[in-house]
Order: structure tokens, then sequence, then C-alpha cells
């Protein structure tokens, strides 16, 4: 009698935590609702611009910049970069639809028959090995600059990132790289822009993490260089004192899919600038 | 009950071979430890290193114990055995931290999802 009870909360045990586990879409509202509540007074969509939407000072400044936008060189040596063809005479736009152009928020996707994460950069290399080219080096200022100008032709265009069944998997794993602390501060990226959203690091504000994958590749003014978002992401591991991954590893791949998941109906807005 | 000329000195003999049992195991032990050996201190590197790659494989391997292991092998170089086995014995600590820290982490994360 005691020991098909005993079996029985076993069972439910170990399935409740299945159960519990909140789809994508479920997810993708609880995370707007946070950030709702916790900023009332700002639309979800100007989460876009970062830290720039909590400060009026500090957007004020960033406008300014603007006008002269630090990025835009990146944009040109980018165009011309996706321009030059290949030994064989194929160039990139050879290997995305619409010949590349306004497709960046399409990015990152779950290739089914990889079973993997697929970002623009990724696919970028991957075109230029399919025509015999040797891979860009993904923390280099080329294939920051093909981004650019990739971004540059997809403004305006809005997110809407689908994870398929398959792709459940390394959505989750995104989910949990976000979540999980690390370094020897101990903190998760949800310390900084989720618990502690908003809120002051030293002299600076803490932005939202709805939006943070909208205005990539930026130029930040410590780097002196547009950079991708896994240069972003690896900065940001080792100021918690955490050893950062290698870009466009699995793992950095599946944040990537996770956080443009939560931009979904957001518009893409890069490149951008930032302090 | 009444103990014999014998059997006082056997009491003697055995509490006095105990006491100096402790005090030279004492006394060994301090030595050992002041005078802790290069190849100690090459074995505490080694655990600091295969446990930072331990780390490492969870994705959690931090930035201070890498350094830590740097540090620890140029004082042993250099000689200065003191410094190498208190940064030797800190790069242990630092990287057995970073795994407990992926292991805690494992279940830890989920409940900071918002719901």
């Amino acid at each position: 009698m005691r020991t098909p009870c005993k079996r029985s909360l076993l069972l439910v045990a170990v399935l409740l935590p299945l159960f519990a586990l909140a789809s994508p879409e479920e997810d993708l509202a609880a995370f707007r609702a946070f950030y709702e509540s916790r900023f009332p007074d700002i639309e979800l969509a100007d989460h876009a611009d970062g830290a720039y939407a909590l400060d009026e000072a500090k957007r004020a400044q960033w406008l300014e910049m603007e006008d002269f936008p630090p990025y835009e060189f990146a944009v040109d040596e980018g165009e011309a970069l996706f321009e030059m063809p290949f030994a064989d005479g194929e160039s990139y736009a050879s290997c995305f639809q619409n010949e590349g152009q306004g497709i960046k928020h399409l990015y990152p996707l779950f290739d089914e028959v990889a079973g993997e994460v697929v970002t623009l950069e990724l696919a970028l290399n991957r075109c230029r090995e399919a025509h015999g080219e040797a891979p860009l080096d993904y923390e280099g200022e080329e294939i920051a600059a093909l981004m650019a100008y990739m971004a540059y032709t997809s403004r305006g265009q809005t997110y809407d990132i689908k994870v398929p069944e398959a792709g459940l998997g390394a959505y989750e794993a995104g989910k949990q790289f976000f979540y999980e602390r690390r370094g020897q501060l101990n903190f998760a990226c949800s310390s900084c822009h989720l618990q502690s959203g908003g809120g002051m690091l030293r002299a600076e504000i803490l932005s939202a993490s709805v939006g943070h994958a909208t205005h990539w590749p930026t130029y930040r003014f410590k780097w002196e260089r547009v950079g991708t978002l896994h240069d972003r992401f690896i900065e940001c591991n080792e100021q918690v004192g955490a050893q950062g991954l290698a870009p466009q590893s699995a793992s950095y791949r599946n944040l990537e899919y996770f956080l443009t998941y939560m931009n979904n109906g957001m518009v893409l807005n890069g490149p951008a600038s930032r302090k | 009950m009444r103990v014999g000329l014998w059997g006082c000195l056997k009491i003697g003999l055995l509490g006095s071979a105990a006491a100096a049992l402790f005090v030279s195991s004492f006394i060994w032990g301090t030595v050992m430890a002041d005078d802790l050996s290069g190849v100690a201190i090459e074995d505490l590197i080694r655990q600091a290193e295969s446990l930072h790659i331990e780390a490492q494989q969870k994705e959690h391997a931090w930035v201070v114990t890498h350094r830590l292991i740097l540090e620890a092998r140029a004082a042993l170089s250099a000689g200065r055995i003191d410094d190498a086995k208190s940064i030797a014995t800190r790069a242990v600590q630092t990287a057995q931290a970073s795994v407990d820290q992926a292991d805690r982490e494992q279940a830890a994360w989920s409940a900071r999802v918002p719901q």
C-alpha cells in the first residue's frame, strides 16, 4: 500500500517541474508585464533605446550625438565589404533571401536541420566558407561592419522570432543562461537588467533587458569601435568576474535567441551608439 | 588495585613513549606545514587547475582563478615559497567556489524568472 503511494508521489515530483515550465509565449508575457509594472510611465517600445529611455538628460545628450552618428563609417565599410565579390565571383547577397537587404530582424533563427541556433554572424561566415573564403574573426572589425550595414538596411523591421518545438531546448538553455548567477560577484544578467533595471551602477543607469537585442551592432565610446552583441556578452560576463565564452559559442547563441525572442514586437533600431 | 614496581615502570615507559610520539608528531607537522616543498605547492596548483577546468566546462569559470594560478606559478618559479603556497591555496578556494556556483545554479536560476 505504501510503495505505490510513494511511487505516485515520486512521479508527481518528477513530472511537476515539466508541467511548471512556461511556454515562450507565457515567458514573453510575464517579461513584458514585469517591465510595464517596473516602468509604468515608459512605453515598452522605448526600451529599444536602452538606458536612454530611462533618463531625460542622458537621452538629450545621446540624441545630440546621433546628429553625427559614430557608427556611420562602419555602415559604409560594411556596404563595401558586402558588395565585394568572393574569389568564385559570388557575393554575400547570393546566400540570403532578398539578397541580404532588410533581413537582420529574422535572426537568430533555429535551424531545424542542423539542430542549432543560427545568428546572422554565423550565417555570414557559413556563406563565406560555402564560397571558399576563410571565416572572419567574430571579434574583428570586418564582421562588425558587415553587421552594421545589414542592421542599417533592416531598420524599422519588427522582430518576430519563432521558437519551433525543436528549438525549445535552445530557447530554455538561453533562458537559463540569462538567469544563472556567474562570476566572483555572483551576478546573473537578470541581476542587473531585470531585478535592478532602472537602478544605478556607479554613474550608469542599468537598462532593461526588454529591447536589449534591437540595436546591435553598437558603437560604444569606451570601446572606440563598433562591436557585436557577443562582444557585449563577453564584457558583461567579465564585469562580474566570470570568464567570457567564445563569441558565437552555442551558449551565447542560445542567449541571443532568448533575448531576441523577448524583443518580439519591437522594432530593430541598429546600429546604435552607447557610452 | 595494587600496581607493582614492574607495572609502574611499564606505565611510565608507555606514558613517556606516548608523550614523545605526541611531541614529535606535533613538531613534524609544524615543520611540514611551514616548510611546504615545491612539490606540494605544485600539487595545490594542479588541484586549482583541475577545478578551474571543471568550472570552464560548466561555463562558470572565474577570471580571478586564472590570475591566481599564473601568480602562484610565477611565485614558485621565483622561489617565493610562502607566497606561492598562499596564492595557490586561494586559487584552489576560488576554483572550488566557481564549481560550487555552477552546481548550485543548475536549480537556483528558475526562482528568478518572472511569473
